[in-house]
């Protein structure tokens, strides 16, 4: 049975004081280094905002023994009712790379997992991701209730060669050329309730899902604001349903018999615009009811909320209350009452 | 700047087609002076702070990594710092990887860092 090693990172005397120095600090074959396997976890605290570009890599890893890097308990943007499922360093746990010598957040190894986390490439004319797995085996590495930004064109927000999103918001935040949100150059990925966003005074480009690894699976995910809600290459093979878009059906649209064409953007989102987005749902829009909740993977949006049974479920990582969601009191800001950190993979 | 730097090699491993593991010389970050270093970052026996006046952009170039060989590897910092090379002695001395640290923050110039800064070999 793993043993899990946590580690706390960030500015008020943590263990460390950067994500870097927590990777730095990770033991090199985590499958060895307890008997049954560690996992090293990372639990950031959002004393102030992380400044660096991090590489998860050099360390044997498998499915006993692997890094976690996830907000300590009450420090995540999840936590936060004032959360606009958009980056905010000033309501959690939040890593942003301003250079240009690397993506945001690095994983060039296996089984990784990524938690409760905003990233953000503060950079332009870098042709990096805010996200990047590595080329290669990367099937298990597992990415949930994190949001993805990126202000850098030629290469989208997240590149990921295979693995699970959940829950996961990428927005492209660029008037570069060509700035997707998820691409998946090989391997096998899984996307679940996963949103693309490119802000709509912005000019479309680019693809919202980019798959051309080896298989995808897109259930309950949406697209909106770039050129194209999906572009699939010939090797690709691609499966999933319930997903939804401002794109036309057909080519370089979603599978799927019940995904949904054609839908205005401004009528899914608080606010799409660059400066003020807001990209948790509004009433009304279509994307509510018309997912297919994975019970399994997403039982809970990225909020905590308890998803609706089946095809009650919402598309995208937020599932809209009308009532307001249970979030909104503000003792769940102190973190008491906050999602348990149990359990989230 | 402050610095943190290895003085043993890590282990790990060194995948063909990606980035690998840090060795003794390598920085592992550089942060402005008065950073609020975390215990472990105090106390890991594998690791020294030191502290050069450098800009952020000089530091960067010691973490950078290297450029990519024909396969796609490259080395998870480009530059590597010799610490055996320190003089006086007793300075290098204060990089010998012993098991133990003394929780100091090690003073160096540009051009002392300089000396000890190469290269290195493409992967």
């Amino acid at each position: 049975m793993s043993t899990t090693t946590i580690k706390t990172v960030g500015s008020a005397s943590r263990n460390y004081s950067t994500w870097t120095a927590w990777e730095a600090a990770t033991p090199a074959n985590l499958t060895t280094s307890i008997a049954g396997g560690e996992i090293w976890q990372g639990e950031g605290y959002a004393d102030s905002e992380f400044l660096e570009t991090v590489t998860v890599s050099g360390t044997t890893v498998d499915s006993t023994g692997y890094p976690v890097m996830t907000a300590a308990a009450g420090q995540s943007i999840c936590d936060s009712s004032g959360n606009a499922l958009n980056y905010n360093a000033a309501l959690g746990v939040a890593l942003r790379y301003t250079g240009n010598g690397g993506h945001a957040l690095n994983v060039a190894i296996d089984w990784v997992h990524s938690t409760r986390l905003q990233v953000y490439l503060d950079a332009t004319g870098v042709t990096e991701s805010a996200y990047l797995s590595t080329f290669g085996a990367a099937d298990n590495h597992r990415v949930k209730d994190c949001i993805f930004k990126s202000r850098d064109g030629g290469q989208a927000v997240v590149q990921t060669c295979g693995g699970t999103f959940i829950n996961c918001v990428a927005i492209a935040a660029t008037a570069e050329a060509d700035c997707g949100g998820f691409d998946q150059p090989s391997g096998t990925l899984l996307l679940v309730n996963c949103t693309a966003v490119r802000p709509s005074d912005l000019t479309p480009v680019g693809e919202g899902f980019n798959t051309r690894g080896t298989a995808a699976t897109l259930n309950n995910c949406a697209s909106f604001g770039f050129l194209n809600g999906t572009v699939d290459s010939t090797f690709d093979t691609l499966l999933g349903d319930y997903n939804a878009t401002d794109h036309a059906s057909g080519a370089n649209g979603f599978v799927g018999a019940h995904s949904q064409h054609s839908l205005t953007y401004a009528n899914q989102f608080n606010n799409t615009l660059l400066a003020t987005a807001d990209f948790k749902l509004k009433s009304g829009s279509d994307l509510i009811a018309h997912g297919n909740t994975d019970a399994t993977n997403a039982p809970n949006d990225f909020f905590g909320t308890v998803r609706g049974v089946a095809t009650d479920g919402d598309v995208g990582p937020h599932e809209y209350v009308a009532s307001g969601p249970v979030t909104s009191l503000p003792f769940l800001d102190k973190g008491i009452y906050s999602r348990p950190m149990a359990g989230l993979f | 700047m402050e610095l943190l730097v290895w003085v043993i090699d890590r282990g790990g491993i060194e995948p063909s087609n990606s980035v690998g593991t840090y060795y003794k010389g390598d920085v592992i970050i550089a942060k402005p002076d008065g950073e609020n270093w975390g215990t472990d970052d105090r106390s890991d026996p594998r690791w020294r702070i030191v502290r050069v006046p450098v800009t952020q952009a000089q530091a960067d170039q010691w973490t950078a990594f290297s450029v990519k060989n024909a396969a796609g590897h490259y080395w998870k910092r480009g530059v590597t710092l010799n610490w055996a090379a320190l003089t006086p002695a007793s300075l290098a001395a204060k990089f010998v990887f012993d098991g133990s640290r003394v929780n100091e923050i090690i003073a160096l110039t540009q051009a002392q860092v300089q000396s000890i800064a190469s290269l290195k070999a493409n992967p």
